[in-house]
């Protein structure tokens, strides 16, 4: 397909309506992701208990789900008649067919994506320096702000690239949670699948933009990957761990 | 002065021209979907008469002049059925046909005259009040004219089907159904 | 390690010769045929015949994989469109009307928006859902909102389905206030819908179209199977689950 015909695709409305909708949600998406997934990891890192065990095992859940049973479980909890839909309606916060369903879905299925790599990145680190550091006066606080989170930087971006480029993909837990409405809730994804038959061009260009951020959340990953086994950390490259439990 | 451009000509064609532009010119009203539902339903409601009075006359309850009132009957229902098609059509959409319906008569709807009389009525009376809505709820000038002449031909058709009841169908001011209404006294009869 | 690398081959062999056999186009009678159908046929094609291999879903998507190669042998869409389409483009053989179908709007049985007839719609806050209006029953929607003049009620929409079921699923958990599928579809969910009548005049003309795929390779039995849709036992079948008898003289 010639370039100029994909831009031209690119320019109708449903394009960019799709364009807007993901990345207004994937960003805030991810922004979640990082404030709730970060701390929680950190956690997990540096427990050892069944507790940690557990709630590890939670999060990783959606990792092994099909998004469809995604899409059911969202609708069990913050569905109208879900467990939480009463308390929702009561507290005046609309959850159905808005940008914020949307939100929940796509935190819900890339979530395990940045929580896994974080652990990791935490796990690895040398637990001379924390310790160093508390020795030194600094407070627990101190010691995740200026010791760990920075150490382990490599991993958390590595993971967050990977929660993102997932969360962009997501489609099944979207349309079943969230449905579908141009400019509302159809994102990249929804849009191709409805494009498909109807206008094929604007499906395909859709697609390679996906394609495109995909490649560029992978390259970056490499990158930055690569940055941080070249610096003077003496930390290990964080990407290349498997999760240790 | 005289001659074509003379001071008088050019004032009179100056008044005329003035006359002209103060006349307001009519657009043509583009009839809305809001405005085609009355044909739409109004179609429907001519189908379903045309099929009682072909039930009536089959049902050979009445005989004489009161037969000729039913086929005078079928036939205007007809009529007002393939104008209202035509309505529709002309404005893009699809007229339906009676094969796409499936009346529901009761019972003994067309065994007596009284039984034809009583369902008639209530058939007529509910189109007779839908075309009063229709004339002043269409734009259309041609559209209005027509529901106006449907509206007059079912008074017609009620006076005739009544002719010998029991009870007089005169009304001094019929009352104007909306379409939600209409909709719902016949829907039991339009399957 | 040669003994090793050989059994490993022979296994590789065997595997890959075992998938190419459960591909293969060469069939006995008795196999079962993949049928494409509309998502409104789920329930009635199942019981009429649970023997086949079904894929139900939107008929417009169904199109766009036929279209693409997609491996069936019977094609059945809920709009004479998609099999027309179809047949223009040689992938299906002349396809024949085998059924009608009417639509209704179905709010949960809690109804939370309180609709208790389609003209509520235009009056009432409701979160609407309807299908794709390239997917046949939203094409139809389009149709029954336009004849009665309710179009501005569409500004409710949130969200457009890629099928049917879809819509029933979002209606029946209650996430949406009300929705507009075929009557057919309530009845599979009646427990958990009420269905407000459309009325007659205010219904379009749904024709459902079956055909044999051209380059299916059971095409004696996919003929076959299509005659029995045809047949008095797919009719009656047909007529029990809620579907419409073909008028008289078929458009």
């Amino acid at each position: 397909m010639p370039p100029g015909e994909l831009v031209s695709a690119l320019r109708s409305d449903v394009a960019k309506d799709a364009l807007v909708v993901t990345f207004e949600t994937n960003l805030i998406a991810l922004a979640l992701i990082l404030l709730l997934g970060t701390p929680t990891a950190y956690w997990a890192a540096t427990r050892r208990s069944r507790l940690r065990d557990l709630v590890v095992t939670l999060i990783e859940l959606p990792l092994v789900l099909p998004p469809a049973v995604a899409g059911i479980g969202l609708l069990a909890a913050f569905g109208r008649l879900g467990l939480l839909g009463g308390t929702l309606d009561a507290l005046g916060i609309d959850v159905a067919f808005n940008k914020v369903a949307v939100v929940l879905a796509v935190t819900f299925v890339a979530s395990p994506f940045y929580v896994r790599t974080a652990v990791s990145a935490f796990e690895a680190l040398d637990p001379n320096l924390p310790a160093a550091a508390r020795t030194l006066g600094a407070g627990p606080g101190g010691v995740f702000f200026r010791v760990a989170l920075p150490l382990a930087a490599g991993g958390l971006g590595a993971g967050a690239a990977l929660a993102f480029a997932r969360g962009l993909g997501e489609f099944g837990a979207t349309i079943m949670f969230a449905g579908s409405l141009q400019g509302v809730t159809q994102t990249l994804s929804l849009a191709i699948y409805e494009q498909f038959d109807l206008d094929f061009d604007v499906a395909l260009a859709i697609s390679a933009v996906l394609v495109a951020t995909s490649a560029a959340t992978l390259l970056s990953v490499k990158l930055v990957t690569r940055w941080r086994s070249t610096s003077s950390s003496p930390i290990p490259s964080v990407a290349s761990s498997p999760l240790s439990s | 002065m005289t001659g074509p451009f003379s001071r008088r000509r050019l004032l009179t064609v100056a008044a005329g021209g003035a006359a002209l532009a103060a006349v307001p010119i009519r657009p043509a009203f583009a009839a809305t979907d809001e405005e085609l539902a009355y044909a739409n339903f109004a179609v429907s409601g001519e189908l379903l008469l045309a099929d009682l009075y072909a039930n009536a006359l089959g049902a050979n309850a009445v005989a004489g002049p009161d037969r000729a009132a039913l086929r005078d009957g079928r036939r205007a229902a007809i009529q007002h059925a393939s104008a209202l098609s035509g309505l529709l059509t002309g404005a893009g959409q699809d007229a339906p046909t009676a094969q796409d319906f499936d009346f529901q008569w009761p019972a003994k709807a067309v065994a007596t005259p009284a039984a034809i009389a009583s369902t008639g009525r209530i058939v007529l009376r509910t189109m007779l009040g839908l075309y009063q809505t229709a004339v002043v709820a269409v734009s259309e000038p041609s559209h209005r004219i027509l529901y106006a002449s449907l509206a007059g031909s079912a008074g017609q058709q009620l006076g005739a089907l009544t002719a010998r009841a029991a009870s007089s169908v005169v009304e001094p001011f019929p009352v104007a159904l909306d379409l939600e209404s209409a909709s719902g006294t016949l829907e039991r009869y339009l399957g | 390690m040669r003994a090793r690398l050989l059994t490993v081959a022979a296994l590789a062999a065997l595997v890959v010769s075992a998938t190419l056999a459960s591909g293969a186009t060469a069939r006995t009678h008795a196999d079962p045929l993949t049928i494409y159908a509309a998502a409104s046929l789920t329930e009635v094609f199942k019981a009429l015949d649970g023997a086949q291999r079904y894929s139900f879903g939107g008929s417009n998507a169904l199109e766009t994989q036929l279209r693409n190669g997609a491996p069936a042998d019977v094609f059945a869409s809920a709009a004479p469109l998609n099999a027309e389409r179809l047949f223009k483009a040689g992938v299906v053989d002349k396809p024949v009307t085998f059924t009608a179908n009417r639509l209704a709007l179905i709010v949960p049985k809690s109804n939370p928006a309180g609709i208790t007839s389609i003209y509520d719609l235009r009056s009432k806050p409701v979160k609407l859902v309807v299908a794709a209006p390239a997917v046949p029953v939203g094409g139809y929607t389009l149709t029954v909102l336009r004849k009665m003049g309710l179009s501005g009620v569409l500004s409710k929409v949130v969200s457009r389905e890629s099928d049917v079921k879809a819509v029933t699923g979002k209606v029946a958990l209650g996430q949406a206030d009300a929705g507009f599928v075929y009557v057919t579809d309530a009845r599979p969910v009646s427990d958990q819908v009420s269905v407000i009548r459309i009325p007659a005049w205010a219904q379009p003309r749904v024709r459902y179209e079956i055909a044999v795929v051209s380059k299916s390779p059971n095409k004696a039995a996919a003929q076959a199977w299509v005659k029995m849709v045809l047949s008095a036992k797919g009719q009656t079948a047909l007529k029990k689950a809620g579907f419409l008898p073909l008028p008289k003289a078929s458009s």
